[in-house]
């Protein structure tokens, strides 16, 4: 499966933080993920199944990665070269 | 002020993905107005909640005018805009053949009458276009009134230019630097007749700008009103559908008499405020039915299935 960078990037920071909000995203990501935009690529992750929600506090959703999701990025992560086989993400 | 946004967002006709990004984002907005400490805070959180949301609409508008099915639309345009097009092209090929002797003199006219007049029935062909679509074809309303937007803009650009240069063209014509054709029997009669009531008078820079721009704007508007048409049942829509081009046609009616009533200087600023009117009621109308369509989805949620 291809990530997308912003994918790449929301992946990363979930793998790292565990359950967010978006606009906890944003703030993680200074500057590189934007407002309102994040939850357009959050929805399309969402769709491959990549990422799965939860209502949160005051209607707003949480996010984390699912199964799927950490493969990915442990996938991105050693074609990048920045893990190496064996080695724990 | 979120309330006021979130009723113009309301009646957006977005998808499904583009309507939960922005209901989010509204959460966002939200939770952070709310803990704002100063008003000075509030102002800053409020600035950047709506440029978020300007930011989910516009990249929203983009992907839709990308996905617009031009294969699918281009016919069904045409064939809105075939008659009138069609009745166009040939009072302009008997205006050119009566008027002007050399074959360039014959296509330059031809080309500029046609072009100058070509809005005159574009924004209701794209309306009937759109609006008598099967209720089943989901249409990406947004794409198309920004591509219905950005035509109209560049035709009524190329309307200015050629509108200019017809004019130009027309006082050759009527000075006889162009020659005539000789077969034109009524030629002092058709001067007479050119020079009154085709040749257009100039008219200010900015009141054309207007203008076009307006027609642009209720184009859009209109294609949105025609998308929104389609969550609308039965006889209510045929409705719709033969009142906003007789609608139109009284808007037009109305212009042509103040013009006769006040002297053309005095109509031009409403003439070109018009379009602008027309857009804000077809706006209007289409935020009513897409809010009044979205409280019924969200009244009558679709039964989930499961695999």
């Amino acid at each position: 499966m291809r990530l997308a960078r912003s994918e790449h990037l929301i992946l990363n920071l979930l793998v790292a933080d565990g359950l967010c909000y978006g606009l906890q995203l944003v703030d993680a990501s200074r500057g590189r993920l934007k407002r309102g935009g994040i939850y357009v690529t959050l929805g399309r992750m969402e769709e491959k199944g990549l990422v799965a929600s939860a209502a949160g506090e005051g209607g707003r959703r949480l996010y984390r990665p699912t199964a799927l999701g950490q493969r990915a990025i442990l996938a991105a992560r050693f074609f990048a070269g920045e893990i190496k086989l064996g080695a724990r993400a | 002020m979120t309330r006021l946004v979130e009723r113009f967002v309301g009646g957006l006709p977005l998808d499904s993905r583009a309507r939960r990004a922005v209901d989010e984002t509204l959460l966002d907005w939200r939770h952070e107005a709310g803990d704002a400490q100063s008003r000075l805070g509030r102002a800053a959180r409020n600035f950047a909640g709506l440029a978020a949301i300007a930011r989910v609409v516009a990249r929203a508008v983009a992907v839709e005018t990308v996905h617009v099915p031009v294969l699918w639309f281009l016919p069904r345009l045409a064939v809105c805009a075939g008659v009138p097009a069609a009745l166009l092209l040939a009072s302009s090929l008997s205006f050119a053949w009566a008027l002007a002797t050399p074959l360039r003199n014959q296509v330059e006219l031809v080309a500029t009458l046609f072009v100058g007049r070509v809005l005159t029935f574009l924004p209701l062909a794209l309306f009937l276009a759109v609006a008598s679509s099967p209720s089943r074809r989901k249409i990406p309303r947004l794409g198309l009134a920004a591509g219905s937007f950005v035509f109209v803009l560049t035709v009524g650009w190329i309307q200015i230019v050629t509108s200019g240069h017809f004019s130009d063209l027309m006082r050759d014509l009527m000075r006889g630097t162009a020659s005539l054709h000789p077969v034109a029997f009524v030629d002092l009669g058709w001067r007479e007749v050119a020079w009154r009531l085709v040749v257009p008078e100039r008219v200010p820079p900015i009141v054309a700008l207007v203008f076009i721009a307006g027609m642009a704007a209720a184009t859009s508007a209109l294609v949105l009103l025609a998308g929104a048409l389609q969550v609308v049942s039965g006889w209510r829509r045929w409705i719709w559908i033969a009142g906003v081009p007789a609608a139109l046609l009284m808007l037009v009616g109305s212009m042509r008499t103040a013009e006769f009533v006040f002297g053309r200087w005095k109509f031009l600023p409403l003439a070109a405020l018009s379009p602008w009117v027309a857009a804000v009621v077809a706006l209007g109308a289409a935020f009513r039915i897409g809010r009044e369509a979205l409280g019924t989805r969200t009244a009558h949620p679709a039964p989930r299935t499961s695999h």
